[in-house]
């Protein structure tokens, strides 16, 4: 019977401490040593939580797309359960940048929403993402690794669009290149490296439900 | 300053409640686990 190895619990713990402990420094560092940028004042600061969730979503669905790719190739059920796990965990993050997104857009751009290549193509992927949730808990026990397998590899598609957005269609306000001084880069580091961290421990905890499901799976079986 | 305090605050509370989400559902499991296994 599949069971959780004491590491795994070991490792989660730690994980959960270093992430916790990673976040608050970062929002410690965002609240008292990142520059105010002049043109935009304080609501910039959003940047440091947008743009390392955004940074974090596109390596979640990234490893979605892996482990799609080697369920397909092996039929192993633990590489459904990354790819699922990783994709719930990047949706969360996906809905951070679009909750945080237009509270800086209406700071910053006078507006709460507009259809802009780059907000519009994430909020199609998040809706995309979120079918793939939908059609896997819709479909057979019997399919539902291989249908979630195909979806995952399938959407890979958003990928492109999303990033090359800004250089492909007109009209856009997210920046192409973005200049910071060397505070913000630092802080921004730190942000990202907390976020990170963050994700690892929630997708360790995650996956642990898909192993648990599975051993009751094994049981029923 | 305002902007930025609400979406921080709002990161939380989505966190928080997408981590109390996977206890619960870690929570079940468990005790599925253990009824299945009994």
């Amino acid at each position: 019977m599949k069971t959780i190895p004491k590491w795994w619990a070991a490792t989660g713990a730690a994980l959960w401490t270093a992430s916790l402990a990673l976040v608050a420094v970062s929002v410690w560092l965002v609240v008292t040593r990142a520059p105010v940028e002049q043109q935009m004042g304080v609501a910039q600061k959003i940047f440091y939580v947008h743009v390392p969730s955004a940074i974090v979503t596109v390596i979640a669905f990234g490893l979605t797309f892996a482990a799609s790719i080697a369920y397909l190739s092996t039929r192993n059920w633990a590489w459904d359960a990354v790819a699922v796990s990783s994709c719930e965990v990047g949706m969360v993050f996906a809905t951070v940048v679009l909750v945080s997104g237009p509270l800086w857009a209406r700071s910053s751009w006078n507006t709460w929403w507009t259809w802009e290549p780059r907000l519009t193509s994430f909020l199609v992927m998040w809706i995309l993402y979120g079918g793939y949730h939908i059609v896997r808990h819709s479909v057979a026990a019997g399919s539902r690794r291989t249908v979630s397998a195909v979806l995952g590899t399938v959407l890979v598609v958003t990928y492109p669009i999303t990033l090359m957005s800004v250089y492909w269609w007109r009209g856009s306000l997210h920046p192409k290149n973005v200049t910071m001084t060397a505070d913000m880069r630092s802080i921004l580091l730190v942000s990202m490296a907390a976020w990170m961290l963050f994700y690892l421990a929630a997708l360790q905890q995650r996956l642990r439900i898909e192993v648990l499901r599975e051993a009751s799976m094994e049981v029923a079986g | 300053m305002t902007y930025a305090v609400v979406a921080y605050v709002f990161a939380a509370i989505i966190w928080i409640v997408y981590l109390f989400s996977l206890a619960n559902r870690e929570r079940s499991a468990r005790a599925r686990r253990h009824m299945d296994s009994a």
